[in-house]
This record gives C-alpha cells, structure tokens and sequence, in this order.
C-alpha cells in the first residue's frame, strides 16, 4: 500500500505520463554519464536519476543505455558514436562533464540528435547549437543565488572567493564575481586552486587578513569539505556560502556537524533536504532503490529523462520532434518548472541550503525562482 | 616566524610525512628489485579505502589503520606477483606498463566498490591541541610520529640488519649476489610488501587529513615519482626528505605566491633540476632510469 501511495504520488507530481500510452517496443535512450574517473559521484548520480524516471515510465516505454564516458572527451566521443550504431535515437542523455559536453556538441549538431545534459558549463548553450538541453541551473542562475544570499540576506559587504582553477571553477568565479558586481559589492581577496591542493591554510588565512567578512567557495567536494574544516580549525568566525558540492550528503559527511555550524551553499535543488512534497517523495523512492542520499544532479537527470517521457507521450517519434517539443514545452518537474530561454537553458531556480552545526542534514534555508528573468 | 608561518611549517610537515612514507616504499622498491611500481600511489589509495570499509564495521582509528598496512603489504605483493616477477627479465618497460595497468584496475575497482564521493577513513584520534596560534590536530601530530618510526625503522633495517645488507648487496649486482646464495628474488619480494605496507600507512594518515578519492594514486604517485627523481634513483631516504620538501614547498610556496602559482614553480623547479643535474641531487644509486 506504501508502495502504491508512493507511486501515485510520484506520478501525480512529475505529470510524466498522462495519456500515455504504452507501446510495443520501448524507445532506447542512450545515457552517456562518467561513472568513473575523478567524476563518479556526480556520474553515478546522473545514472541513478536516469533510472529511476526510467523505473517510473514504466510499461517498458522508455530504456535506458548507461555508456561510462570516463572523463576524456575522447572517449565520450567515442561512447556517442557507438550509441548511433544501430540509428539515431530520438534523444540521449550527455554526459555531466563540460569539456566532454563541448566536444560532443559539434556531433550531435553533425547529427541533429538533442542531447539532454546537467553541465553547468555556460558555454555550452552559448554556442547557438539547437540541440543542447541543459537542465542543471547553469552558473549564471546558481551563482546569483550565490551573491543574492550572501549580500541580501548574510548582510556581507567584504567577501572573499576561493575557487578551482579547472574550468568548472573558472566560470562560477567568473559569473559570482559579476552578481557581486552587480549588488554593489567587490571581494576583497580572491584566489584559484587547483583540485591536487592539500592545505588551503594560506588561502584562508590571506582571506582574513584581507578584511574578508564572508567567504565565498567555488570548489569541488573534497576541496570544499578541506575548506570548511581548516576555517573551522584556524578559528575563521566568518560566514560560509560554499557552491553546490557543498549541499551533497557525501561531502557533509567528511566533516563533523560542529564544523558545518554557519555553513551554507547553493544549488539547483537539494533533494535531501526537502521534508515534504514532490521533492521528499523522489528523495524517499531515491533512497530505496539505490541505498544512499540523493543530490541535485540525481534529481535534474531524473527531470530531463521526465521531460523527454513526456515529450515522447505527447507523440514526439524522431530527433526533430523532441527537439521541437523540448524547444515549446514548459515540463513542471519535481525540481522546478523547466522551459528554455531559446538557447536551451531549462532551468532557472536554484536554492541555499543551510547547516545548523548539530547534524549532517541540511535545510532549505531560501528558495529563488527565474534567476535570470526566464518566465 | 609569526603564527601563520608556524602553522603552515606544521601543516606542510604532516602533509610531509605521508609524501615522505610514500616516497620512501615507492624508493625501497626501485633500490632492491630495479622495479618502478606505478601501482604504487593506487596501493596507497586502495589500503586508504580499506580502512574506510574498516570505519564502516565500527573498527576504530587505529585497527582500521593497522588493516590498511596489511591490506597494503598484500597489495605490494600481489603487485610484485603480478608486474614484476614474471615479466623482470623483459624490457624494463614491460614492468611499469603492468603496474600502471594494475593501478587502473585498482581505480576502477575501487569506484565500482566505494563510488566516486571523497571519503575519509576513522580517525586515529580526533580534535587536537593549540600551542599559541597554532593548531595542531591529533592526526598530524600522529602523521609526524608514525613517519619518523618508520624511517628510522627503514634506516635502522638497511644500514644494520643482515637483511638489509644483502638487499642493499642484491640491488648492487644481482647475479654476483645471487651467486654467493643470498635469496634475491625473496629480497625483492619482501621489498615489495614492505613498500606496500609504506604506502598503506601513508594512504590512511594522507585520507584522514586530506579524504580519499579513488583516483588519488596519481597525484602520489607523481609526487613519489617527483621526488626519488630530484633525490638521486634509488636513494631511499633522501627521496623522502625530497617528498616532505615537496610538502613544504606545496605549503609554504602557496603562502609566498599562491596555490597555482606555487605549483608550477615546483615542477619548473625539478625540470631546471634536471637540466643542471639529470642524475639528481645526490646522484643515481641505482644506474637504471624509466
């Protein structure tokens, strides 16, 4: 009875499948996720979500084909031309990577095959390609959130931003320094490190010594969990607003609760931390299929693989109808509401998260909708 | 020296200590069996895993640490069984290619066993001490002590045990040693596990400090890499006390300059090196090079 409440329920808020009708064969949609390599978690996560709005389709109308792109470019190449093998499918699902996004655009305009993705690169649907679908809030709405949080609400006049050198780190330091910019506020120090760095002691403490009342992490999990933990043992009594790895069970987990007090961080959703609504119940359906704690990147896969449900519901059969039907539908989603902004960015909303300091589980502390003005 | 300076001194010396240990097993292996193990950081990085899965059966800190040496000796071995043992009479290359394989299988093996998420291992102890402005957290203070045992355990092996001599006597020249009856492919062997048992030791203090990721290996294995290079081939304990300069230098330079900057100029550094003297700082002890 649980199950079937659940299900309902679940069904009820994607809105994924009214009206369709099962068919003979299921549609084979490639899934190309590095589920090894230095970006498994995220890839792993990209998979389960994959699968589990595959479970929900349900009556076999869609299956997923999960490809390992690893982290090279090359390979994942490689991975989308083996996937066109046996003819184009009406859609597939990228991978997370930016670089491996980048080099698989040219491809999939070469083929006129929409590519589905959770990249946050900004370049990506700033190349006038009318085949990537991006669902993943890109760093011009997350970084927003970033800024808006921390001046607006934290009250911080004197930030400092530590970032990754690598690509990802580049351009949400790029768009968080331009949000700051635009609420009147210049950061007192900045600086990038490279995802190797073992100590960020210098960093930190060359951020104090600037003035910095706030600090502003741009880094990936690992970094970010050394971060926190090395501010909280130099005795830093500032506030935190980290990026999104910071809103990921696993990183919280690195730490102990009392270093998460004050510890804040953006992110497109944050599933694990919803305590009601559509967002609890796929957390819930999450956690019983795949044994562990859902993150954003889980959740926007499972609403792109939805959105592409719904697209073939409502009679897309070939590339150019669900590229057409991506380009004109609004998919109301167990994240957001999802619709292009004409270049193929889907989503628009992004939330903070917040740790109190007596657990590992955070809360929504503040939830932004159309960040970059896309109705 | 102002606080910060001090803090960071301590901070690069812990970080020391595992590159150090690290170093020193990758140095042990080179010097008794000829043998570049590029497994040797992913043997770091599994032992670190398995005190991690240690964590998880409420082993604490210290049992979860002495399961990663031992998970790490095995692993030298399986290494020594698998990539040097029967390909050491081929090409030298042969051997490494094996071990690099080895090492992606570890990778692998360890993303589909653990996921990608970083994870840190039980704690030996938590919390930790200030003295003045400085912290210094039970784990590196427990980083430092363990390094210098096995240092001076490793000098004391080599310089003064009967073992050590004929290891140091099997890397001199093998075939004349093999002909005065010392065992030279069980020397070699035992290097292997020694070495593994180093790197396990490093893996466990290096992820309770700074979390694991099952592609870490690489990071290490250049660093070891690094260092027995600008110490001299083979040259055990100078390639340690390059490995926590490395540290240092990691630390330290980061503070001067900053971290990307402090970076490059460590591997500008070892490459103007190189260039001035290829056989490094203290010479080749052993005449062979990858």
């Amino acid at each position: 009875m649980r199950k079937l409440t659940l299900w309902t329920v679940c069904v009820l808020s994607t809105g994924f499948f009214t009206g369709f009708a099962a068919s003979a064969e299921p549609v084979t949609v490639p899934v190309l996720a590095p589920i090894t390599g230095f970006l498994a978690l995220e890839g792993g996560a990209q998979r389960n979500g994959a699968l589990l709005a595959v479970d929900h389709a349900g009556d076999g109308i869609i299956k997923a084909d999960v490809q390992d792109t690893t982290t090279a470019p090359a390979v994942a190449v490689s991975v989308f031309r083996r996937a066109l093998r046996d003819g184009l499918p009406p859609a597939m699902l990228g991978p997370i990577l930016g670089s491996q996004m980048l080099a698989l655009l040219p491809l999939a305009d070469a083929e006129g095959v929409p590519v589905l993705t959770i990249s946050g690169t900004a370049k990506l649907t700033a190349m006038g390609s009318p085949n990537i679908f991006r669902f993943f809030p890109g760093d011009v709405v997350v970084k927003a959130a970033h800024a808006r949080y921390a001046v607006e609400d934290l009250r911080i006049k004197t930030p400092a931003i530590i970032f990754q050198t690598t690509a990802y780190g580049q351009s949400g330091h790029a768009e968080l320094v331009a949000n700051l910019k635009k609420l009147g506020v210049t950061p007192v120090y900045e600086e990038g490190v490279p995802p190797s760095a073992k100590d960020l002691t210098s960093a930190l403490a060359k951020a104090r010594a600037a003035g910095a009342d706030g600090l502003l992490l741009h880094l990936h999990g690992g970094p970010t969990a050394l971060a926190v933990r090395q501010a909280f043992e130099l005795g830093m009594d500032l506030p935190i607003i980290a990026g999104s790895a910071m809103h990921q069970p696993t990183t919280a987990a690195l730490l102990d609760p009392a270093m998460l007090k004050g510890v804040c961080a953006e992110s497109g959703s944050a599933p694990a931390a919803e305590i009601d609504g559509p967002g609890k119940t796929f957390a819930d359906a999450y956690r019983a299929r795949f044994n562990q704690e859902p993150d954003a990147f889980a959740l926007a896969e499972y609403d792109a693989m939805g959105m592409l449900a719904a697209a073939l519901k409502s009679g897309a059969k070939n590339p150019a109808d669900v590229r057409k039907a991506l380009a004109d539908m609004r998919y109301k989603g167990v994240a957001m509401t999802y619709r292009t902004n004409g270049r193929g960015d889907m989503a628009h909303d992004a939330v903070i998260v917040c740790y109190d300091g007596a657990s590992h589980r955070a809360r929504i502390t503040k939830r932004y909708q159309s960040l970059d003005g896309v109705q | 020296m102002d606080a910060l300076s001090l803090q960071l001194l301590f901070n690069g010396l812990a970080l020391g200590a595992g590159y150090g240990l690290l170093a020193l097993g990758f140095a042990l292996a080179i010097r008794s069996a000829g043998a570049i193990n590029f497994a040797h950081g992913d043997v770091a990085v599994a032992a670190a895993y398995v005190a991690v899965a240690g964590g998880a059966l409420d082993l604490g800190g210290p049992a979860a640490a002495g399961l990663a040496i031992a998970a790490g000796a095995i692993l030298g071995l399986s290494v020594a069984g698998l990539s040097w043992a029967p390909l050491r009479n081929r090409p030298i290359e042969a051997t490494f290619i094996a071990a690099i394989a080895i090492g992606i299988v570890l990778q692998n093996a360890l993303t589909a066993s653990f996921g990608g998420a970083p994870q840190a291992p039980a704690q030996i102890a938590s919390g930790g001490v200030h003295i003045g402005a400085v912290f210094m957290s039970w784990q590196a203070l427990i980083s430092l002590a363990a390094a210098a045992i096995a240092f001076m355990a490793v000098w004391a092996v080599l310089a003064k045990s009967q073992t050590g001599r004929r290891m140091r006597a099997a890397a001199e020249d093998p075939e004349i040693a093999a002909a005065h009856g010392i065992p030279v492919i069980r020397l070699a062997i035992l290097a292997f596990a020694v070495a593994g048992a180093l790197a396990g030791l490093a893996g466990v203090l290096l992820a309770a400090q700074h979390y694991a990721t099952p592609g870490a290996g690489a990071d290490y294995i250049l660093k070891a890499y690094v260092a027995a290079t600008a110490a001299g081939w083979g040259r055990i304990l100078p390639t340690a006390a390059a490995a926590i300069a490395i540290a240092l230098f990691e630390t330290v330079g980061a503070a001067l300059v900053s971290h990307a900057v402090a970076e490059a100029l460590l591997y500008a550094g070892f490459v103007a090196l190189l260039s001035f003297r290829p056989q490094g700082l203290g010479g080749e002890a052993k005449g062979k090079r990858a």
